[in-house]
């Protein structure tokens, strides 16, 4: 009787390939995680630093305070009204 | 192939002294890691033999043997180089000097260990002491202490404070190739411990 050869969908990897890919950790410009999308805006230099420096002091991540401040700042209502402004010029 | 990493976050704890003295005693590939100091390669120069200085993980990955005995000398700092190293050794040495510093280096480097048997779960990690004072007290005491609070366990056999070391190391020797019996003993039953270990 023929034996089954064993298969795996994990791709095999040397011992030498596996240290450079945990000495490299994470590659670089990895795509944020399910549900989270990427932000880039332009600011004024100082208004970055003082931003950054207030993440630091309160042990926060820049991204954890802007998502602090836009859940604290933009009530619902005025999501909701954006949204039927949108749908209304037929961009929603 | 087994490979040995000599790493220490701190400087000064003795890794270069570990690593070449390691290299005569198991007759092993040296591989000097720790740019752009390469004290290991300009031992390697005064003794006249070839030691790879090699400058990023890359490197230092192709130049690790595939049989017999290979030691890697690397940089007092979380680089890549270290990560590496870790990830592909069969056994870490860390060596330390009885000053608390050493041990706080030690507790640094834990995190960076635990990654890395997740990855090489057969990796044995010990502690070496070096430039050991067994007369004492405080130093009796440290390595009590060491025992007590560090989860790395450390080889039987130590190195005492003794200027065989450097003298060799100025030669282009190790110690067991040297007059100072005291240094070519324990230098013996380590190299003995490191091969048992290696076997194991």
């Amino acid at each position: 009787m023929a034996t089954k050869k064993a298969t795996t969908t994990k791709k095999p990897m040397s011992k030498a390939a596996q240290a450079v890919k945990f000495a490299e950790g994470e590659p670089k410009g990895r795509q944020p995680p399910r549900g989270v999308v990427r932000l880039t805006v332009n600011i004024n230099a100082g208004l970055h630093r003082k931003f950054k420096l207030a993440a630091v002091s309160r042990g926060q991540t820049m991204g954890a305070m802007l998502e602090d401040w836009i859940r604290d700042n933009l009530a619902d209502k005025a999501v909701r009204d954006a949204r039927a402004y949108l749908k209304e010029k037929g961009q929603f | 192939m087994t490979l040995i990493a000599v790493c220490q976050l701190k400087g000064g704890a003795g890794r270069s002294t570990v690593a070449t003295n390691l290299s005569v005693g198991l007759d092993a590939l040296l591989i000097d890691a720790d740019p752009p100091q390469w004290s290991a390669a300009a031992w390697g120069a005064v003794r006249g033999v070839d030691v790879p200085a090699v400058s990023n993980h890359r490197e230092l990955v192709d130049r690790v043997p595939l049989q017999g005995w290979a030691v890697v000398d690397l940089p007092p700092r979380f680089a890549e180089m270290t990560r590496a190293a870790l990830a592909l050794a069969d056994i870490a040495l860390i060596p330390v000097t009885p000053g608390v510093a050493d041990l706080w280096a030690v507790e640094d480097l834990l995190p960076i260990i635990t990654e890395a048997k997740a990855v090489n779960p057969d990796l044995k990690v010990r502690l070496v002491w070096n430039r050991l004072r067994a007369f004492v007290g405080s130093e009796v005491e440290l390595q009590t202490q060491a025992r007590r609070d560090l989860p790395i366990k450390p080889l039987r056999a130590s190195l005492g404070y003794r200027l065989a070391y450097p003298q060799a190391f100025i030669e282009g020797k190790s110690v067991l190739e040297g007059s100072n019996v005291k240094a070519r003993d324990e230098m013996a039953a380590m190299v003995a411990e490191v091969q048992r270990l290696g076997r194991a």
